[in-house]
């Protein structure tokens, strides 16, 4: 007989976040995934849902409203910290690293369980990837803005070509031991100041 | 040698013995360096701690005994090695249950008896209009907010279908007044006094007129550690008394309340802070940071373990009784014992902790 397909809940307030783990779930073949943003009235919503599994952010203060759910509602809603087993402290360990925590029902399959809390760890690691690789780009995009605010400064200053202006500052940044991104920076500072 | 302490806590006014300890060095006195870390929910406290990403934690009291009666079932046995302090909680409504209150009020409002009964009339009233419950909110399921709310409606005979209760983290708490989510809650400062200064909520007593000398929060450890390192432990507990002895010399007041204000932040003013600590020259204290607040004695940890009891969240037990005193580490000095004038004369009697939880779980 086929397994019961879980209902998985997700709360967090982070769009992007919610977007990369739901995308997961879909891919892994769980297709009945509930999001809830809002952290506000979150027991009567998820009383309401009948939830098999709930993954929240660890940093969400909302988990202890979940620690309350295991024990009032009794036969509806009776989600137990996934920290129940502590046989498995690998996998403890990993969540924690990665931010995420999960309350599942009482009596789910270990293996079941296990295999959602692995996929919301990876995912949740993606995204922190995703969102270091954004933080990159945009850094070396405000770089190359500064690069060549300063290389028209240098140019305009000593009238020089471009080329010419780029291969003093990368020149100075070598000598320094610096990025020539700081070295640029510093030229618009004394610009300024000399102004 | 300095040996660091990764301690994880609450932004609360009762984490204040540990800001001071470190801000004062009361911890490299002790041979620590006290390293603090804010956290957002108790759970997260419980499981970093259990997985030793924390040493030691700032800890609900009950929730320090029901981990080591393993009452949740996956909590690593922790212990309480000094107390942070005694009371602190207040219970507080929002201003339409405020006014309703008002109406039915008869007596001595400062009394929690009065304000019970007056709060039963109101759930009737609604009962009869065929409105839905009330809902207060608490911080925990083995939180003393959560037995002190119960405690307060029993006074009131509150009929037990007319109150809903839930628990909303502190942070979010006066969204969810507004919301109409929550009608009242119990939490600890700054809270009861950040909702009443924004007009979301109206403080209706002070927890410590109905429980007063209560145990709070402690400052705990795995009882594996505890056990294998107990002079760490105890290390860290007299850097926490020192700081609460520092606090009480009259003349260190001003800095004692500045340095809790800032190291939460948030722009709690020391006022606030001196307000609730009874040091502002007027009012009686809510929260006890001094001395002998810092002091446990096992006594406590049954106190606690008979409100865990009276809530129904275990069936007592002597076995269980004699587990959950261990879990308490008795340190120098002893404690007030905690009362509930309401309930019962004179403090609590550990010979007679039957006869209370008999008193205090009796059927409406």
């Amino acid at each position: 007989m086929p397994e019961k397909d879980l209902h998985i809940v997700i709360v967090d307030q982070n769009p992007l976040r919610t977007a990369v783990l739901r995308d997961g779930l879909l891919e892994a073949g769980h297709y009945q995934v509930t999001v809830i943003e809002s952290s506000l009235d979150l027991d009567r919503r998820l009383a309401e849902i009948d939830a098999d599994i709930v993954l929240i952010d660890l940093e969400n203060p909302n988990r202890d409203v979940l620690e309350q759910m295991i024990r009032i509602s009794g036969a509806t809603a009776r989600p137990v910290a996934m920290f129940a087993d502590r046989s498995d402290s690998a996998m403890i360990n990993a969540a924690i690293d990665a931010g995420v925590s999960a309350y599942v029902v009482d009596g789910l399959k270990k293996e079941r369980v296990k295999s959602i809390v692995d996929l919301s760890v990876s995912r949740f690691n993606a995204f922190a990837r995703l969102r270091d690789e954004l933080a990159r780009a945009q850094s070396q995009l405000a770089d190359r803005k500064v690069i060549d605010q300063a290389k028209g400064l240098v140019m305009k200053a000593k009238n020089i070509s471009e080329d010419q202006a780029y291969s003093m500052m990368r020149k100075v940044a070598m000598n320094e031991g610096k990025k020539i991104a700081d070295v640029a920076r510093s030229i618009i500072t004394a610009v300024e100041l000399l102004k | 040698m300095i040996r660091p302490l990764r301690i994880g806590f609450m932004p609360l006014t009762d984490a204040g013995l540990l800001l001071v300890a470190s801000a004062k060095g009361f911890d490299r006195a002790e041979g620590l360096i006290f390293e603090l870390h804010a956290e957002t929910s108790w759970a997260n406290l419980r499981d970093k701690l259990g997985v030793g990403i924390y040493d030691a934690a700032h800890m609900l009291a009950p929730a320090v005994i029901a981990s080591a009666l393993g009452l949740d079932g996956f909590s690593a046995p922790m212990v309480g090695a000094v107390a942070l302090g005694l009371d602190g909680n207040a219970i507080s409504v929002a201003p339409p249950l405020a006014a309703a209150l008002a109406e039915k009020i008869e007596g001595d409002r400062a009394d929690p008896v009065v304000t019970a009964r007056a709060l039963a009339a109101v759930v009737a009233e609604r009962h009869g209009r065929g409105l839905p419950a009330l809902r207060f909110a608490h911080v925990f399921p083995y939180s003393t907010h959560h037995y002190q709310l119960r405690l307060w409606m029993r006074l009131g005979a509150v009929h037990p279908d007319g109150v809903r209760l839930t628990v909303t983290p502190p942070p979010l708490m006066a969204e969810s007044l507004r919301g109409g989510f929550v009608n009242g809650f119990c939490v600890g400062e700054p809270w009861n006094t950040l909702a009443r200064d924004a007009g979301e909520a109206e403080i209706l007593h002070p927890c410590r007129v109905l429980t007063p000398d209560c145990p709070e929060k402690v400052l705990a450890f795995r009882a594996e550690t505890a056990r294998d390192e107990p002079e760490l432990a105890r290390a860290a507990a007299r850097a926490v008394r020192r700081a609460a002895l520092w606090g009480e010399q009259p003349g260190n007041g001003p800095e004692f309340c500045r340095l809790i204000a800032h190291g939460l932040g948030g722009g709690l003013e020391p006022a606030m802070v001196a307000a609730v600590l009874g040091k502002n020259g007027g009012g009686a204290p809510w929260l006890r940071l001094d001395g002998e607040s810092t002091a446990l004695a096992a006594a406590q940890a049954l106190w606690l373990y008979v409100l865990i009891a009276a809530t129904g969240q275990t069936q007592a037990s002597d076995e269980q009784a004699e587990r959950a005193q261990a879990a308490f580490w008795p340190q120098d000095g002893a404690p007030p014992m905690p009362s509930a004038p309401a309930f019962f004369a004179g403090p609590f009697d550990a010979a007679r902790w039957r006869d209370i939880l008999a008193l205090l779980s009796a059927p409406l």
